[in-house]
């Protein structure tokens, strides 16, 4: 890792700055430290961790930063933030790569003869004054909610236009019904903490909607094998993860869900007629006539029992929401959601209002297409875009950027290049937000605050600075001096706490939390329902596309980071690849298979995609995922953008885009190869992903295995064959002596086993562990063509089992990574001892004593040790992000997971130099760490009272092959525990 | 060469085997030297007269392989009793995989030290080539035999290789030689 | 020693020494073209491993399941290939088989040649050659010693040290017949070089005791180290606990195997070979038949092979056994696994027929078709288990690349090209063998 001494100065010295009190970002140079005289936090070789707030999405996590010597290195989940509780999604792990993006602003630029050319700041800022002097402008910037959004609508304000909250996915229609219903502008906080049966119609709730952290851990919490208190049933278009998940999934087509909420309506009304108001009676047989009855694709018996599932719920919780359900009747839809959770007395339990939930801030797409639209048609508009893309992320965005850059009324503040930067008349360098002030409030009450955590790369200024200046030259005052101000201002204002040092215990927190009021029931105001358009029907016939937000894209902006296109996406397998999604039957009738070409035509556009043939997905479906045509996306990644296909049509009552617009045309045109890292999902009989059904789990039916499948015990619960190979813990007991099934007694371990144990009930396949790990490790990303051979280097990797159980086209995850066995074959065969066993249980690669046999690597039956077929790039300034801890293996080098080898011997270190022994959970390698539903735990197997080992003896417990091969694996797996088939009851 | 002052050297080349015999037998009967017998292949007849017995070279080679064995071993035992470090949870000295070991260097060993008792036995290189009675057809298809007599016997000899079957007989002038 | 030889009757020493040593002569210009040609390869085989050395392993086909391919293939490949030889001048010898003298020379030395070819491949294939001297039990600083419990070292222990054996066995053969050639040289460079070479070889008496004795014990010694070479190159796969490889059977079959490469190697040389030396009358159609017999042999061992390992497969009824063995006869890889079959088990059988053994074409097209079925017999072993082991997940598949293709020819160039100098420098039949195997001239028997 290449490090001039300079930056390295400097940033000890921002660091320093930034954490004892905040220094002004804007001059790091007055805070230059010698080294000798460097800031107590500023150990060289230890890292400092600084908190702030996630900006990778709009749910606002906390974050901590992982510093060295003044370059942030890896984030991890803030355990403190309310919101994610330490943990961290796999868009998180990648977000420190937007930093050091390769596309980084790196000067201010200004558009010359139709050619943006680098120029001075004050140039850059005279032409955009200029613009700026004789327009009214809008500004249009991501999310933002707190006293940056305050200094955005002061900006707006002098710049005379609004202040414009972009997010593509931001579920508008939710806001306008709840405006409908409770005369609030505002999207409802949806939570699974109580909940006891959760209806999903296409809300990826665990994933990409709303607060996936949140729901994730709530669902983890309330779903757990050993007391299970939550049931979801999911019925949508898609089987993105959440329905993969789910306990009850029936594909069902997008414009179903109106049918469906109002055949539940119906019922629930049928049984409550006499509790309820004549008016809301009234109300809702208005929209009940309206809605076509009964719905598609779903057998009455099933919606009855949904309904029965529903009414004898004690908290029960319905959502709905996500592109590939906002559909022309979106408001009447999002209306009847909350009408049903009103009625099922979901308010204030499961649903929650009053909260002031950021996501109510998000404009409606129709009023930024239109603010974008007069500053690229009207003389008197201009737009200043503000790290926000949404050229990218709005139909039509093609058109409206030729047009922008025609009129040359469009300022761009970014820290990255994107499709809106490559037609802005000025583009000024932003700091990314790890170089910035700034704050989030996530719901009233919860003030995220973020610092800046590094030095800034470039020479980028804040974006709030930068408004604050070209507003000063415009001739209007500073109401506060610099975007720091305000942020304080805000804090002080939320939080007005008075204590010495507040400010800095707040900003060493990442947060100050004010707990929310308790919202007490809204009156429903049920008179305005005969304002709402009747239920869309659709024809039925044609291709629907589907635009889908996905764990690692998101609404696309995922595809700009490495790690995140390298890491599978858990249901396509693939690497640097956005397939389009085609539902099984279509792909029948257009005779394709994985990997061909089609050609896509729809009104506006005609692209091509490889295609993917997505099991469970609803029939006449084409799901396309956004990211596609990124700008950071190579050419070999064919993947073109949704938005591309659908017209700029919006849902009139909340502005929302219509996502559903339906009917495509599509073609076979090419053959072509996915970029898979899969062989087979098909486990072909050999016990390695295992499950077992709810009611065997309820009895106490525990199987266990051989060579030749499964055993159930018998009445008196005993097996037929006693030869099982031991679990940790028994295998611990016996350390030194011989076990019957073994040739050699057994190693012993002095102080420690380590070890882990994966529970496949809580593994949603969100891939974030992958991804930390990418990040932790220094793994080399090698791009599609390589993946495309069988190279990529994941060190871990979320397996898909299609196993005899699924049911609907459902998989199963299982996460593997090296199994550190305790008779590991991959040991015996190296030549030169560079793998072997330490006393501490792991299984140990020397990368320096490696030759490059590979034949640890063949005899590896989990196939998790990866090999270094090239020296892999590390271009600048991505290489600034390597972890100094973790060796950069070179050419010819086998690799592999050793349970984050150096943190064990950090924390061992640490507690030697303290001396004091290990403590349980002291020790979290980065996967561990990360992830969200707490399927992973690692610990000490010697020590029985330590969590893990506990839950090594869970009777679940299997370890993968080792019935055959008696490898005694380190790593525990825990059987998922399906919930018994839906369809033969009712 | 003390004795080549008062001795002197004749060579018999013979077409045949049997006359070869025939010509050593009755040398040895009247007791003049046979200095040597060249031959373009092995002649067991002819060595069992000249020097009976085995070659004791399987004695070196005996050795060198026990050594082998021994060494064999002792190397992999002792280098992996220096660092104890696990694989697989096999034991530190897991005599089984060692034996390997210990085989091939005991056919190493055993071959090296065979090759190095062969060359000392017959004394190669040898140093002193060609020795005076060494004739290139004797590579060929002629059989030399090398007598030492004293100078009074040597047309006794003369006639006793040419009644053997001699093809040619020559008085080598070693002697001269040698008093020169 | 001398078991005689019914064929040489009419021959006498002179006309055998005559007649091998004249293969020493002026070398033609087909010889020469055929010289440079393999240099060509070998220069082939240069370039692409220093694509490969600066590049790294990447640019071969090998991937994430499929660690081994070409390289490991064409190891086994070329050590099998040695075998012939030293079972001909070891095993033979010691059975006292009369046939082998007229041949033996030649074999030993596609022995050694075979051997040191395949001596590249490990280095070729490993990840980082550079360090590669780590598998090699020397003393250093960190007193780290190889691990003596990998397969691997055990191969290169097992390796060198019959590349050593064989080497010496070959020169302390070669010595009387280095001498004979001293001996019909003129004066000049070459003959000081063979004098040299010869070591002062008189041939007399008491120095054949010795050697004949020497001799006994050599062979004695190779033979059971052939054993055991393919054997350990065997374990290099049975150790591992791969399905398809993890087999007791491998080491006899592995020896099998490597016999019968041998073989066909042997006589796909020597056919041409005694062609252009004019030693038709040496080498008579009476040694390739007896030859073809012992391949015979050797092909209906590995048949078996093929077969028991199959029905074991079934038989244990482990899923995994029986899986790969399917995915082998049926899967990506089926034409390598069929034509396997077919060359290895099932031509050979035409060998029951005398006038097909006896038919010098027949014999050089068959020996050919072996010589690949065993290659084919490699890939297939090596790299069908491990693109389908345990976790179907991770399955993938591998193909040569031309880099690989490039490393392969220019390995197949050095190999002839090494032997054809042989050839032209030193007898590549044993003079004195056939000599002794002849009947000794007696008195009053006519030339």
């Amino acid at each position: 890792m290449r490090v001039d001494r300079r930056d390295f100065l400097k940033s000890l010295g921002i660091v320093g700055g930034a954490l004892v009190v905040g220094c002004n970002t804007s001059a790091p140079e007055e805070k230059l430290h010698a080294y000798l005289s460097a800031p107590k936090a500023v150990v060289p070789g230890v890292a400092a961790t600084y908190a702030t707030v996630c900006r990778a999405c709009p749910a606002g996590c906390g974050l901590w930063v992982k510093t060295r010597e003044g370059k942030p290195i890896k984030l991890e989940g803030n355990p403190d933030h309310p919101l994610n509780q330490g943990k961290l999604c796999a868009r998180g792990q990648a977000f420190v790569q937007s930093l050091y993006s390769p596309r980084r602003v790196q000067t201010p630029m200004v558009r010359v003869a139709g050619e943006l050319r680098p120029a001075s700041w004050n140039q850059a800022l005279e032409r955009a004054a200029e613009i700026l002097g004789e327009t009214r402008c809008a500004v249009v910037s991501g999310l933002e909610q707190g006293g940056y959004a305050r200094l955005l609508q002061d900006a707006a304000a002098h710049l005379g236009g609004p202040h414009l909250c972009f997010e593509p996915l931001a579920p508008r229609p939710l806001a306008a019904a709840c405006r409908l219903l409770f005369d609030r502008d505002e999207v409802p906080v949806f939570s699974l903490a109580q909940a006891d049966q959760v209806l999903s119609l296409g809300a990826d709730f665990l994933d990409t909607w709303l607060s996936p952290l949140q729901h994730a851990r709530e669902w983890a919490e309330g779903h757990q094998a050993e007391q299970r208190a939550l049931f979801v049933t999911y019925l949508g278009p898609r089987r993105h993860l959440t329905a993969n998940m789910a306990d009850d999934f029936h594909p069902l087509a997008a414009d179903q869900c109106g049918p469906v909420l109002a055949a539940l309506l119906r019922a629930v009304v049928a049984r409550q007629k006499p509790t309820l108001t004549a008016a809301l009676q009234e109300a809702l047989t208005q929209i009940l006539d309206k809605a076509p009855a009964p719905p598609r694709g779903l057998s009455d018996a099933r919606l009855e029992q949904i309904t029965d599932r529903l009414l004898s719920a004690r908290a029960p919780l319905v959502m709905w929401g996500g592109p590939e359900v906002y559909g022309r009747d979106a408001t009447t839809v999002a209306t009847m959601v909350l009408l049903l959770n009103h009625l099922l007395g979901a308010f204030d339990k499961t649903v929650f209002l009053g909260r002031g939930h950021a996501w109510s801030k998000a404009a409606a797409h129709a009023t930024v297409y239109s603010a974008l639209h007069q500053a690229a048609h009207e003389p008197q508009q201009a737009v200043l875009l503000l790290g926000t893309d949404p050229l990218f992320s709005l139909p039509g965005g093609a058109a409206l950027g030729a047009a922008l850059q025609k009129a040359g009324r469009c300022i761009a503040l970014a820290w990255e290049h994107n499709h809106s930067t490559a037609v802005a008349e000025v583009v000024l360098p932003a700091h990314h937000p790890l170089e910035s002030w700034g704050d989030y409030e996530v719901e009233r009450g919860l003030v995220g605050l973020l610092q800046p955590v590094r030095v800034p790369l470039y020479d980028s200024r804040h974006p709030g600075d930068i408004l604050l200046d070209l507003t000063t030259r415009l001739g209007h005052p500073r109401r506060l001096p610099s975007s720091k101000d305000y942020v304080i201002e805000a804090w002080q204002h939320r939080c007005n706490d008075l204590a010495p040092n507040a400010w800095e215990d707040a900003l060493s927190a990442g947060l100050c939390h004010v707990p929310a009021p308790t919202s007490t029931i809204v009156p429903l105001k049920p008179n305005r329902l005969h304002l709402l358009p009747p239920l869309y029907a659709a024809s039925g016939q044609g291709v629907d596309l589907l635009v889908a937000a996905t764990t690692l894209l998101y609404d696309g902006r995922g595809a700009g980071a490495e790690w995140l296109m390298e890491t599978p996406d858990s249901l396509t397998q693939c690497a640097w690849e956005i397939p389009a999604e085609l539902s099984q039957d279509l792909a029948l009738t257009l005779n394709v298979s994985d990997g061909d070409v089609v050609t896509l035509t729809s009104p506006h556009a005609e692209v091509q995609g490889r295609v993917l043939v997505a099991r469970g997905a609803c029939p006449n479906t084409l799901a396309l995922r956004l990211g596609g045509e990124h700008p950071a996306l190579p050419e070999e990644v064919l993947a073109p953008n949704p938005m591309r296909l659908i017209g700029p049509v919006f849902d009139p009552l909340s502005g929302a885009l219509v996502w559903v617009q339906g009917r495509i045309g599509m073609a076979r045109s090419a053959k072509s190869t996915l970029a898979s890292v899969m062989g087979s999902p098909h486990s072909e009989g050999r016990n390695l992903c295992l499950s077992m059904s709810a009611s065997d789990f309820a009895k106490g039916r525990f199987p266990r295995m051989d060579m030749h499948g499964e055993v159930l015990p018998d009445a008196a619960g005993n097996y037929p064959d006693k030869r099982y190979a031991q679990m940790p813990v028994e295998e611990i007991a016996l350390e030194g002596q011989r076990p019957a099934n073994n040739m050699t007694p057994l190693t012993e371990h002095p102080e420690q086993r380590w070890g882990m144990v994966v529970d496949l009930d809580r593994c949603i396949g969100c891939a974030a562990c992958v991804t930390a790990c990418y990040a932790e490790n220094n793994i080399p990303v090698v791009g599609r063509a390589e993946v495309l051979r069988g190279r990529e280097l994941s060190w871990m990797r979320i397996e898909q089992h299609i196993t005899a159980d699924v049911r609907q086209g459902q998989v199963r995850f299982l996460p593997i990574m090296c199994q550190q066995c305790g008779q590991a074959p991959c040991e015996t065969v190296c030549p030169v001892f560079a793998a072997y066993h330490t006393p501490d249980g792991l299984n140990a690669q020397v990368y320096n004593r490696c030759v490059g046999t590979r034949y640890c690597s063949n005899n590896c039956p989990y196939k998790v040790r990866r090999f270094n077929w090239f020296d892999y790039p590390r271009p600048e300034p991505g290489n600034q992000q390597l972890n100094p801890d973790v060796t950069v293996r070179p050419r010819g080098v086998m690799e592999k997971c050793t349970f984050c080898v150096h943190r064990i011997r950090e924390a061992r270190n640490r507690a030697a130099f303290e001396g004091r022994p290990l403590r349980d959970g002291e020790i979290q390698p980065a996967c561990v760490q990360t992830c969200p539903t707490g399927a992973l735990r690692f610990g000490n197997f010697k020590d029985l009272d330590a969590e893990a080992t506990q839950w090594s003896q869970n009777p679940r417990g299997y370890r993968v092959l080792d019935y055959l091969l008696n490898t005694r694996p380190g790593v525990v797996y825990l059987r998922k525990v399906y919930a018994d088939s839906q369809e033969g009851q009712g | 060469m003390s004795s080549a002052s008062r001795s002197s050297d004749l060579l018999g080349h013979f077409a045949h085997v049997d006359t070869l015999v025939e010509a050593i037998t009755a040398a040895q009967a009247n007791a003049y030297e046979v200095c040597d017998v060249y031959s373009p292949v092995p002649v067991e007849a002819a060595q069992a007269l000249i020097s009976p017995g085995r070659s004791p070279v399987r004695f070196v080679t005996f050795a060198g392989g026990l050594c082998g064995l021994v060494g064999g071993m002792g190397l992999a035992i002792i280098t992996s009793l220096i660092w104890n470090l696990v694989v697989a949870g096999k034991p530190i000295t897991a005599v089984v995989p060692f034996m390997v070991v210990g085989f091939e260097a005991t056919i190493l060993i055993g071959a090296i030290s065979t090759l190095l008792g062969m060359l000392i036995f017959a004394q190669l290189p040898y140093r002193r080539f060609p020795t005076p009675a060494y004739r290139a057809s004797f590579s060929r298809d002629r059989f030399g035999l090398w007598l030492r007599c004293a100078p009074e016997q040597v047309e006794a000899v003369q006639r006793l290789l040419e009644e053997a079957g001699a093809e040619k007989v020559e008085v080598l002038s070693i002697a001269q030689g040698g008093r020169s | 020693m001398s078991t005689h030889h019914p064929q040489l009757g009419a021959l006498s020493y002179g006309q055998v020494d005559h007649d091998i040593l004249a293969t020493l002569g002026r070398p033609s210009r087909a010889y020469l073209a055929i010289l440079v040609f393999c240099f060509g390869l070998v220069c082939i085989g240069a370039v692409s491993y220093y694509h490969l050395l600066t590049k790294g392993m990447g640019v071969t086909g090998l991937n994430n399941p499929v660690g081994w391919g070409s390289f490991i293939t064409n190891f086994v490949f070329w050590v099998g290939i040695g075998h012939a030889g030293t079972l001909i001048s070891a095993i033979l010898f010691l059975l006292r088989v009369p046939w082998r003298t007229a041949i033996f020379r030649a074999a030993e030395a596609a022995t050694v040649f075979a051997v040191c070819t395949a001596g590249l491949y490990p280095l070729i294939h490993v990840g980082r050659v550079w360090v590669a001297y780590y598998m090699i039990p020397f003393p250093t600083g960190r007193e780290l010693w190889p691990n003596f419990r990998s397969p691997l070292v055990w191969d290169l222990i097992a390796i060198s040290t019959y590349l050593t054996v064989s080497a010496v066995f070959f020169y302390v053969g070669l010595i009387p017949d280095i001498a004979a050639a001293r001996d019909r040289a003129k004066p000049g460079p070459r003959q000081f070089i063979l004098k040299l070479l010869s070591l002062g070889w008189l041939g007399s008496i008491r120095q054949w005791k010795h050697y004949m004795g020497a001799y006994v014990l050599f062979a004695a010694l190779a033979t059971p180290l052939v054993i055991s070479v393919h054997s350990v190159v065997s374990w290099d796969f049975a150790m591992s606990v791969i399905p398809g490889w993890h087999t007791t059977i491998f080491a006899p079959y592995f020896v099998a195997g490597a016999i019968l490469s041998g073989l066909a190697m042997v006589m796909t040389i020597l056919i041409p070979l005694r062609r252009v030396f004019k030693v038709e009358h040496i080498i008579r159609p009476y040694h390739l038949e007896s030859m073809a017999k012992l391949l015979l042999v050797t092909s209906l061992i590995v048949g078996y092979a093929y077969f028991i390992e199959i029905f074991i497969a079934w038989y244990s009824g482990n899923p995994f056994e029986i899986a790969i063995f399917k995915y082998r006869a049926t899967g990506e890889y089926a034409a390598i696994f069929w034509l396997m079959v077919i060359c290895n088990a099932v031509v050979p059988l035409l060998f029951f027929k005398k006038s097909i053994r006896t038919n010098i074409l027949a014999l050089f097209i068959i020996s050919i078709v072996v010589n690949f079925g065993m290659w084919f017999e490699r890939y297939n072993i090596i790299v069908s288990s491990l693109a389908h082991d345990f976790f179907p997940t991770a399955w993938g598949i591998y193909e040569m690349t031309p880099v690989e293709w490039g490393i392969m020819l220019g390995a197949f160039g050095l190999f002839f090209l090494l032997f054809l100098t042989f050839v032209r420098i030193l007898p590549s039949i044993s003079i004195a063998e056939v000599k002794e195997s002849m009947p000794h001239p007696l008195r009053g028997r006519k030339r």
